[in-house]
């Protein structure tokens, strides 16, 4: 595993967050990610993932705490292309879009490029380095509502790297997509993490999978549970889980 | 027809009116229906309709505004209809669709008011309802390229951005731009090319010149940019055939148009089906 420095990418401090003045999502959490880290964030339904990462994207306002991100506070923040986002609504889109997945994956590179200009040959050329990346290479041309499930999920994961982020964040990536498609899609986490030394969040519930993968895994419900390395995590699972969920969980586990 | 457009000024200033909008409200309307808001479109054209109505009445009491070209007022309420729109759309945020209906609702009451005021109905309404050759004047011809030609630098400026913002607006936010702005501007152009059209088409049959084109281009279309390659073609196709028929049988020229647009429409799903099941 390639070198993890300790500079921050993201920090989280003792953030709130509620939606009405009665239910609290979020309760003074504190989380830290540092570059070439992959933490995974689990935690049971409505616990909170989404909206932390909605939180931290600028999607939703902070009401409580700070969130800095490559060291900078969200106020103050620009470099959005530094970060690449998958979420989980994103293969609800409107399957007769007439777009094609070049077209689409091109939308990933607006933050860099900035307003008023064109795709240039530097732009296709990377938009077909990357559907190449992600096994799409000769889907370019093809109606992105024309492909399954599970290559639709890997053309936003396109739209996410083609701008070569630092950061990737991705919001419950594998729900609804078939198995050959996860396993691809773990690979080349694995391998984005360990060559580019990127950052990654990923959110999701697939506990077992994650703890194999991952080299920080944090857990959350309304408040964070724990927050460490998968070996300490899956020596003291049942009591961080049913601390955190509140009932039994094996369930929840799956064997892959 | 030839020997006419050089004889007659109305007729050209028609045919480039026409051709003008035959290009314009497609490109726009290729963004409202996808970004599923054809509506908004019938209840901006019923705004504007209030602000016709408001400027004849102002004409008859108020003498000295009685040069000012009925489109300007058109065009400012059309626009601030749009703001509205976008306000109630905030308002009512699980209902979003709600700020449609009743922003043209809205329109209409007050329209049919002014129009009552004004001792209702003249030509000069009737014009504007149904669409007109004879009835483009010199000032209409330059607001509608004016307006043609702001319209198509911003969406030539801001494609990638309005593209991003149509297929995936909470992607589009985490790119950093500046999505306010870019959905403000957007709405203001549905707003002008609205007030714009009206004169060819009339304000009961704008909607259609954006949505029927589009429609059918979307049915061939293979990727976003042909979809307006063919959403113009068949909107020019449909201006032009339309404009000729109505000058040649004298028929009003919104609806022939218009029925130009569906034989077009239907003429492209049939060939899709056709080639899509010789391709089975």
């Amino acid at each position: 595993m390639k070198k993890q420095s300790d500079f921050p990418v993201i920090e989280l401090q003792n953030v709130s967050f509620q939606y009405d003045a009665r239910t609290r999502v979020l309760e003074d959490i504190n989380l830290r990610l540092n570059q070439g880290e992959f933490l995974g964030l689990v935690g049971p339904n409505g616990s909170g993932k989404s909206t932390l990462i909605k939180l931290l994207l600028g999607l939703l306002p902070l009401q409580q705490g700070d969130v800095k991100l490559f060291g900078k506070p969200l106020s103050q923040f620009t470099s959005w292309n530094r970060i690449g986002y998958v979420s989980q609504k994103a293969t609800h889109f409107n399957l007769g879009f007439p777009a094609t997945v070049f077209e689409v994956v091109s939308t990933g590179l607006i933050g860099k490029m900035g307003l008023f200009r064109w795709l240039g040959q530097k732009e296709k050329e990377q938009i077909r380095h990357v559907l190449h990346l992600v096994g799409l290479g000769d889907k370019a041309k093809s109606p992105v509502g024309k492909l399954s499930g599970g290559q639709q999920q890997r053309v936003f994961i396109a739209r996410a790297l083609v701008s070569s982020p630092d950061l990737l964040i991705l919001d419950e990536p594998t729900v609804g997509v078939d198995a050959e498609s996860v396993d691809l899609f773990y690979r080349l986490l694995e391998n984005l993490q360990q060559k580019e030394n990127i950052a990654i969040l990923l959110v999701s519930h697939d506990i077992g999978v994650m703890t194999r993968k991952v080299s920080h895994i944090a857990c959350l419900n309304k408040k964070l549970f724990f927050h460490g390395a998968p070996q300490q995590f899956r020596e003291n699972q049942e009591a961080i889980l049913s601390a955190a969920y509140g009932h039994d969980v094996h369930l929840l586990e799956h064997a892959h | 027809m030839i020997d006419a457009l050089t004889h007659f000024d109305f007729l050209r200033r028609a045919l480039v009116s026409g051709l003008v909008i035959g290009c314009i409200a497609p490109v726009i309307g290729v963004f409202l229906v996808v970004r599923r808001l054809s509506m908004i479109a019938d209840s901006l054209s019923h705004v504007t309709l209030t602000g016709i109505a408001f400027s004849l009445l102002l004409s008859k009491h108020a003498p000295l505004l009685a040069g000012l070209n009925p489109v300007f007022m058109g065009m400012t309420f059309s626009v601030g209809g749009a703001l509205a729109i976008e306000k109630f759309r905030h308002t009512y945020r699980h209902y979003q669709e709600i700020a449609i209906p009743l922003i043209m609702s809205t329109g209409i009451g007050f329209g049919v008011l002014f129009i009552s005021l004004a001792n209702g109905f003249n030509t000069d309404l009737f014009a504007f309802l149904f669409g007109s050759i004879i009835a483009v004047r010199q000032s209409d011809m330059v607001t509608i390229v004016v307006v043609g030609l702001i319209v198509l630098f911003a969406v030539c400026f801001l494609f990638k951005e309005l593209f991003s913002l149509s297929f995936d607006e909470e992607n589009a936010r985490t790119t950093g731009m500046p999505r306010k702005t870019i959905n403000f501007i957007f709405i203001v152009m549905v707003a002008l090319v609205i007030a714009a059209a009206m004169r060819i088409v009339g304000i009961l049959l704008v909607s259609s010149l954006m949505v029927l084109p589009v429609a059918a281009s979307m049915k061939i279309a293979k990727s976003f940019k042909q979809t307006f390659f063919y959403a113009v073609l068949f909107g020019e196709l449909a201006v032009l055939s339309g404009m000729y028929f109505s000058y040649v049988l004298d028929w009003a020229p919104g609806g022939t148009i218009v029925v130009f647009s569906f034989l077009i429409l239907c003429i492209v799903l049939l060939v899709n089906k056709w080639l899509l099941r010789a391709e089975s």
